[in-house]
């Protein structure tokens, strides 16, 4: 049984089908690239996967369990979690706050127990602090713990990101667009830190990417979506040469013949 | 329990303490005259209601313009009873402003339902049509006595009382802000979408700091019923709600601290402005002008007046190293470095350091795994997979609670 199973997925907007019976699989462990051209719904699969929107038809299964008709914030206690394109941290938070908030769904203190400071507080805020510091020494945060999340630069700000979605423990981490915006070195060592956090953390990774470098380098298989369905999977040497992928990105190549042989 | 922490709760008691003696013994040797007496009641009433705002707006980020209404029910609620209970003194009174805010807290609940569901400024438009409706309503029912209002209620309140109470919503907010229901809340104000995405609950959060706040504002609006001893539908206005927003962006949007300070200057600027009589609203309306002006986060801005904070400005000034903030940074600095240490032990870290994540990584075979606390195991396809958390230490498991 794979870990995530996307069956017959389809939602529609109005008349708009924005993803339209798409089929795919995610198993432990892997590393799997969502690709395709500007509009292709890439985003929107991540929004139904997290229960964002709910799908007009199909079912999402995680580990052989429907996850329809969750709330959004169940998500990742049921163990997805997903970071954003434009990156969203908790702005004027400290980096360690950001992360222990990231450890939310794991709380087992009530609200009565924080405000009596009972034993059942200062354990689990303890454990949050460890847990916290040794994510931070991980990812090379632990010396601006204290800092603001809006004052690091970018390239922190995403770590923290994965960092803080990683502190949730989730199955499965879901990248939306983990390089946009960064420089080619940039990119080179996140595509080392998506590797090293799979197998580190021992959990499966898909993620949403424009930049090829990065999309073939580090995924395992791929699926490519467009105008809302899945035109090709596989893996990244068969996608490069499937000639769909490439209309679909570059579009149908002029030809004279054909069009003389239409006009007859 | 942390030892730091200990000490620097026992010095927070004991400052709340000293202030106590100090101001009592003030009052009662009578160094502090009857209407300065009515102006530091005024302020700690004052200061409780702002820093109950400050939780929804500073914290929870939510604008709500209709606290003026929850003190109104609270105020009309705890007047009604003491009035009518024939429970004298402080036990009625008592029970008053809880009762008082009780029924605020359900009035929230009410107003908070369909507007917290909603992202955007509802609860504003929301709340600034409550405290209208409240104030017609008060004025319309015959048991609050129409647009007379309400007269004869005693003046119970009395110094121990607001000081304690003020205390004690400095206390509860600190708390709460400092847990993870806190962090919850100041997530939601920071980013609704990634704090959903991170497992926040994001409507019941709002409703929970809502709640308490229109709580702790219907407790301090029986205070000032006991206090002033008339009520009248017309003192609760919407004037009367900017007013607490006013202190609260003063003060600081998010800090307890600043919302004393700035409630505390707000109400003795205009008695100290009498003299200035018509212009006084002008001086007032310049000198807030002025500090937005200057500094438009607030006096303190997200800041708190702590102990830590206290000591380094001594330092700065004095050029002395004061105890407390050292050390404190040094527990802090010993706790990250036993962790690392332990996270060596454990191989979680390799010496290569973090930075050298090494390229491809090192791919872990289940009989590899170091067995620790925290192990959850999935079934798949016939193989085990082992997940290691990243629990280190004798803790218990780290389940996922809901998970299916």
């Amino acid at each position: 049984m794979a870990l995530l199973e996307v069956k017959d997925l389809s939602i529609e907007f109005g008349g708009l089908k924005a993803v339209q019976d798409v089929n795919f699989e995610v198993d432990n462990d892997e590393i799997v690239g969502l690709i395709g051209p500007n509009g292709a719904g890439k985003t929107t699969v991540f929004n139904l996967l997290t229960s964002v929107y709910q799908p007009t038809s199909g079912d999402i299964q995680l580990r052989g369990k429907s996850i329809l008709g969750n709330p959004s914030w169940r998500t990742s206690d049921i163990g997805m979690v997903r970071t954003f394109q434009n990156i969203r941290l908790f702005r004027s938070l400290s980096v360690l706050d950001n992360v222990r908030i990231g450890f939310h769904n794991q709380g087992n203190y009530s609200l009565t127990a924080a405000l009596l400071r009972l034993p059942s507080y200062w354990r689990e805020e303890a454990r949050y602090r460890e847990r916290a510091q040794e994510l931070l020494e991980i990812f090379q945060l632990a010396d601006v713990a204290q800092v603001q999340a809006r004052n690091l630069p970018y390239g922190q700000q995403r770590r923290l990101e994965i960092c803080r979605a990683l502190a949730a423990s989730p199955l499965l981490l879901l990248l939306d667009e983990p390089a946009a915006g960064m420089n080619p070195t940039e990119t080179h060592e996140l595509m080392d830190m998506i590797r090293f956090v799979r197998d580190r953390f021992e959990l499966a990774i898909m993620l949403i990417e424009h930049d090829m470098n990065l999309v073939m380098g580090i995924c395992e298989r791929l699926i490519v979506l467009d105008h809302g369905e899945v035109i090709a999977r596989g893996l990244p040497e068969e996608i490069r040469a499937n000639p769909r992928v490439i209309e679909a990105y570059l579009g149908t190549p002029f030809d004279d013949e054909s069009e003389a042989a239409n006009d007859e | 329990m942390d030892k730091i922490k200990l000490r620097s709760y026992l010095l927070n008691a004991l400052f709340a303490l000293a202030g106590y003696a100090i101001l009592h013994v003030l009052l009662e040797s009578g160094v502090i005259n009857a209407y300065y007496r009515g102006v530091i009641l005024l302020i700690g009433i004052n200061a409780t209601v702002t820093i109950a705002l400050n939780l929804a707006t500073g914290m929870l980020g939510e604008l709500c313009l209709g606290h003026a209404g929850f003190m109104a029910v609270g105020a009309y609620t705890s007047a009604l009873f003491t009035l009518n209970s024939g429970l004298s003194g402080y036990i009625g009174l008592i029970l008053g402003l809880l009762c008082g805010g009780l029924l605020a807290a359900a009035t929230a609940a009410l107003v908070g339902v369909p507007a917290l569901r909603l992202r955007g400024d509802y609860l504003a438009i929301i709340t600034l049509a409550f405290g209208e409706i409240i104030s017609v309503l008060l004025r319309s029912f015959a048991f609050t006595g129409g647009a007379r209002g309400l007269n004869g209620i005693p003046l119970l309140t009395n110094f121990p009382l607001v000081y304690w109470i003020l205390v004690l919503t400095i206390v509860a907010v600190y708390m709460l802000i400092r847990s993870r229901h806190g962090r919850a809340i100041l997530a939601i104000r920071e980013d609704d979408i990634a704090a959903e995405a991170s497992g926040i609950n994001v409507t019941r959060f709002k409703m929970t700091a809502f709640v308490i706040s229109a709580a702790i504002a219907g407790i301090g609006g029986g205070l000032y019923a006991h206090y002033i001893g008339i009520l009248s539908p017309n003192k609760f206005n919407y004037n009367y709600s900017i007013d607490y927003m006013v202190m609260v962006v003063f003060g600081g949007m998010g800090s307890i601290t600043g919302s004393i300070l700035s409630a505390g200057t707000l109400t003795i600027l205009p008695e100290l402005l009498r003299s200035f009589s018509d212009y006084r609203m002008l001086v007032y309306s310049v000198l807030l002008i002025i500090l937005m002006i200057f500094k438009p986060e607030g006096l303190l801005g997200q800041k708190e007046f702590s102990q830590r904070f206290a000591a380094n400005l001594m330092r700065r000034l004095t050029g002395r190293k004061i105890r407390s903030a050292a050390s404190y940074d040094r527990h802090e600095l010993s706790v990250a470095r036993e962790t690392t240490r332990r996270a060596r032990e454990r191989g979680y870290l390799t010496e290569q350091g973090p930075g050298d994540l090494g390229v491809g990584g090192r791919r872990r075979r289940p009989e590899e795994n170091i067995p620790v606390a925290g192990t959850a195991v999935a079934e798949s396809e016939g193989r085990t997979l082992t997940r290691q958390g990243l629990d280190p230490g004798p803790y218990e498991p780290a389940e996922r609670k809901g998970r299916r």
